[in-house]
């Protein structure tokens, strides 16, 4: 029993260090960003510029406007004797107005796009896109450390952690739906101010990392159930004389 | 509608008290409590047949079933 309470201290600890630099970070970000967004308003001068990287999936079809491109193996190193074949897509992007600055990076059917925009609406999109998750990812934290405090006690079956279990797979499957939705939000936006030569860009929804959260929450959920079922036959046990 | 325990009656006839009885069957006073309050949701046959051998009495005159 002392090694596992040993192992939930350390759950808990590292939970209260999670719950302390997510807190901290938020803030600093949220400060930074409404900075940011007001400061030209209140302040006076030009909007500031943000940067970012976008994960893109590249079609194959093109435009239609340029030939088809053909790609271009690249053969990269990875150690001793170890190497692999990079297929690289030559692709340009243009901004069609001066508000967003792009210098892709394509590679294979993924690939990254940097780009700088002074766009106000992308500003809040970036905003939301870090905040909604983070905030979500620290109400899970907080739960996960209420639920091992109650387990540390020695009362695990308990309503509260039922309720709690239930909350961590609502928050999962928020965070499942609501980053990859966000990520193509602001994908969409900065390609549609973009023009692109060369193969199809669109979003990429990162599809293992929503089906892990999906899968989780789920069991998280059901796990809630078993847990409700268990607080009744504890109930049933301690009334029973 | 249930079963309700006439413990109560039991005590003042037998003149004991919850305590006492607590002592005697080996249960605790939070337990026996529990039970004379008729908020138990089972009982064990071991707890009832010391119960009757402490009392001197029949399950039946320890549990009662009410409609109402």
């Amino acid at each position: 029993m002392t090694a596992v309470f040993r192992l939930a201290k350390g759950i808990r600890f590292l939970c209260d260090l999670g719950l302390g630099g997510g807190i901290i970070m938020l803030t600093i970000y949220a400060v930074w960003m409404i900075y940011l967004l007001l400061s030209p308003a209140i302040l006076g001068g030009t909007r500031h510029t943000i940067g970012g990287i976008l994960s893109l999936a590249v079609g194959e079809a093109g435009s239609g406007q340029v030939p088809p491109v053909s790609p271009v193996i690249r053969e990269v190193s990875l150690g001793v004797g170890q190497s692999v074949f990079l297929q690289s897509l030559p692709v340009t992007v243009a901004s069609k107005d001066n508000g967003i600055l792009v210098s892709p990076k394509i590679s294979g059917t993924v690939g990254e796009m940097l780009f700088q925009t002074n766009n106000w609406r992308i500003h809040i999109l970036l905003f939301l896109g870090m905040i909604i998750p983070g905030v979500l990812y620290l109400g899970i934290l907080y739960h996960i450390r209420q639920f091992i405090v109650d387990a540390v006690q020695g009362v695990p079956f308990a309503l509260d952690n039922a309720q709690r279990l239930k909350w961590i797979g609502w928050l999962l499957l928020g965070i499942g739906v609501a980053k990859p939705a966000l990520n193509c939000l602001i994908g969409f936006r900065i390609l549609s101010a973009v023009t692109v030569q060369g193969p199809m860009l669109s979003p990429w929804v990162d599809l293992s990392f929503v089906s892990t959260c999906i899968l989780v929450a789920i069991f998280s959920l059901m796990l809630s159930v078993i847990f409700r079922h268990g607080v009744e036959l504890e109930k049933e046990r301690s009334l029973t004389v | 509608m249930g079963i309700y325990i006439n413990l109560d009656l039991m005590l003042i006839k037998r003149r004991l008290s919850l305590s006492e009885l607590a002592d005697r069957v080996g249960i605790t006073l939070a337990n026996l409590s529990i039970l004379k309050t008729n908020k138990a949701r089972a009982i064990r046959f071991s707890t009832l047949a010391a119960l009757c051998r402490e009392l001197e009495c029949q399950p039946g005159d320890l549990l009662e079933y009410r409609n109402n």
